[in-house]
């Protein structure tokens, strides 16, 4: 069982912690969504056939999400007078460099800006509707499936995605017609 | 049109993927790990606390029924005595206690 869940997690925590720093913006805090979600996975979940876990851990990974921005806005709250170390500093670690040897050169030239704008647009979106695009365009859940992960209705999530794919084509159209 | 461009943006998403950098691979794969043996950790504790639970029912039981013995006066006595010394003698003490008693009795009778 461990060694399926393994694969299981192996398989999807990258795009997992992608989504989660899409929605943060922030590295560990994208790292603590993924690490958190599979903990809640493995602890609750893994006697659950193996077809039930990729639903359920979109699911936790969209729910830990949800709780960050409301831990967020709370902060924010409370303590938004503060400044914000903890962001500097994350930007400016030695971690973050990234693993050049893994990269080939034409790879760099092609992706390199792609990405980054992709990302930036991608975390401008409201919540919701980045949820539904990465859900329904990249993980490729059907509309029922990315209604269970967000804990709406399916005509929400079809709202969500098209808002979503407008605003995208709207600010990426040139680059990726 | 839509489609091209939902593919392309899948594309790059996917692109994204193996483009992370090594220190965040290795970070996921210790958050990994550390979920799976939290797993086989949270079974350990379970059985801890089961175990627990059965020494504490032991003890339970242990008192309930060592308690009401442990209330009479010559029981503590024998609770009390070194080992040496034997149930005869704690019976004659006793013995004595009582006729002691009853003379004091009788003598302030008479």
């Amino acid at each position: 069982m461990s060694v399926l869940l393994n694969k299981f997690l192996a398989d999807n925590e990258k795009r997992a912690y992608r989504m989660a720093q899409f929605a943060t913006g922030n590295r560990d805090d994208a790292l603590d969504i993924v690490q958190e979600a599979m903990i809640k996975l493995v602890n609750k979940y893994q006697h659950l056939p193996e077809q039930d876990w990729s639903p359920l851990f979109h699911r936790i990974v969209q729910r830990q999400i949800t709780d960050w921005y409301r831990s967020k806005s709370i902060r924010q709250k409370f303590f938004g007078w503060l400044p914000n170390t903890h962001e500097q500093q994350a930007d400016t670690t030695l971690e973050q460099v990234e693993d050049l040897a893994a990269r080939t050169p034409d790879i760099h030239l092609l992706n390199e800006q792609a990405i980054q704008l992709l990302q930036t647009v991608l975390q401008q979106l409201p919540m919701r509707q980045r949820q539904a695009f990465l859900l329904r365009c990249w993980q490729g859940l059907n509309t029922a499936e990315t209604a269970a992960a967000m804990g709406c209705s399916t005509g929400s999530v079809k709202t969500h995605y098209h808002r979503a794919l407008n605003i995208l084509r709207n600010k990426l159209g040139e680059t990726w017609p | 049109m839509s489609n091209n461009f939902e593919k392309n943006v899948k594309q790059q998403l996917d692109m994204s993927l193996k483009t992370l950098d090594a220190a965040t691979q290795s970070q996921l794969s210790r958050a990994r790990y550390k979920a799976l043996a939290g797993a086989k950790n949270t079974k350990f504790k379970l059985s801890h606390r089961f175990g627990g639970l059965t020494a504490a029912a032991a003890l339970t039981l242990l008192v309930i029924t060592v308690m009401p013995t442990l209330q009479s006066p010559a029981n503590l006595l024998l609770e009390t005595s070194p080992d040496w010394v034997l149930v005869s003698d704690i019976e004659l003490y006793q013995d004595l206690e009582f006729y002691q008693w009853l003379d004091e009795t009788s003598e302030s009778k008479s």
